[in-house]
């Protein structure tokens, strides 16, 4: 991860009950209406967090009552950033199938990482891989991906 | 099977298709995402029911969930010999199809009427 840390606003304990994962991903969208973010900029947001904030309840801390997610974030008129720490043991995010390979075109493993990453500008995981990092730039477009291009987390080296 | 069983979407039958209008602008939040995927195979497995056109003009939102429960749905759907096409996807989410790579397993059209003629080609 960057050793640039973004200005925290807002840390939060959230339990690993995906009613509660929600709730926070809808106060975080509302600060972005108040921001004025284009409709565009929220819904890549809201895709990226609910893929991220699902995945750390669900696969993550695995339902576990007694764990809970970790969330800082920061928004402001131009750029947001979110960390969503587990307290699971964590994956290898190099490990995860492209899920757009025409072999792998029909499971259903890896998709969610590749929503995150064409949605928000930067996507980082702890060594561990039990915390992301994104950012989003206001007005960013999407990392579509180029036909030729191996250079992404699905690259098998 | 009445349109009133359903609450995620409105379907109307057709002979050979089944006209499927989701309801939902978001299909993120877990409950609706299981809820549809219910209610869809539902309309395959009880309904009988294998030539879906889902018409998608409400969507506005849609998630990897989402996404994979489609993906499940082609499977069912293709044991009873049918077949899935997508209408009407607003260009957010059919973004989200070209970028996933799934408009190469789903059949993506512009209206209802080019719908029902893809399952006639």
């Amino acid at each position: 991860m960057s050793s640039l840390e973004p200005p925290w606003s807002v840390e939060v304990k959230v339990p690993s009950v995906v009613d509660d994962g929600l709730a926070i991903i809808a106060t975080i969208l509302a600060r972005l209406e108040e921001l004025g973010w284009e409709p565009m900029d929220q819904f890549a947001v809201h895709l990226a967090l609910e893929e991220a904030v699902v995945n750390g309840i669900k696969h993550g801390n695995k339902f576990d009552s007694s764990k809970q997610l970790h969330v800082r974030y920061h928004a402001d008129d131009t750029e947001f950033h979110i960390e969503i720490t587990d307290e699971g043991s964590g994956f290898d995010p190099n490990a995860v199938p492209d899920p757009t390979e025409d072999e792998n075109l029909e499971k259903t493993s890896g998709r969610g990482l590749l929503m995150m990453e064409l949605y928000m500008s930067e996507v980082n995981f702890n060594d561990q891989g039990n915390s992301v990092r994104m950012k989003r730039r206001r007005g960013d477009p999407i990392n579509a991906p180029d036909e030729d291009d191996d250079d992404s987390m699905f690259a098998d080296d | 099977m009445a349109n009133d069983e359903f609450h995620r979407f409105n379907v109307e039958y057709t002979n050979p298709v089944t006209i499927v209008r989701l309801k939902d602008p978001k299909i993120l939040d877990q409950h609706i995402v299981v809820q549809l995927a219910e209610e869809l195979r539902t309309l395959v497995e009880e309904v009988k029911k294998s030539q879906l056109l889902l018409v998608m003009t409400e969507v506005k939102f849609l998630s990897s969930a989402a996404l994979n429960n489609l993906v499940i749905l082609n499977r069912h759907v293709a044991k009873h010999s049918g077949r899935i096409v997508l209408a009407e996807l607003q260009e957010p989410v059919r973004e989200v199809f070209l970028y996933t790579g799934l408009n190469r397993l789903f059949t993506l059209v512009d209206s209802e009427a080019e719908g029902l003629q893809a399952f006639s080609s």
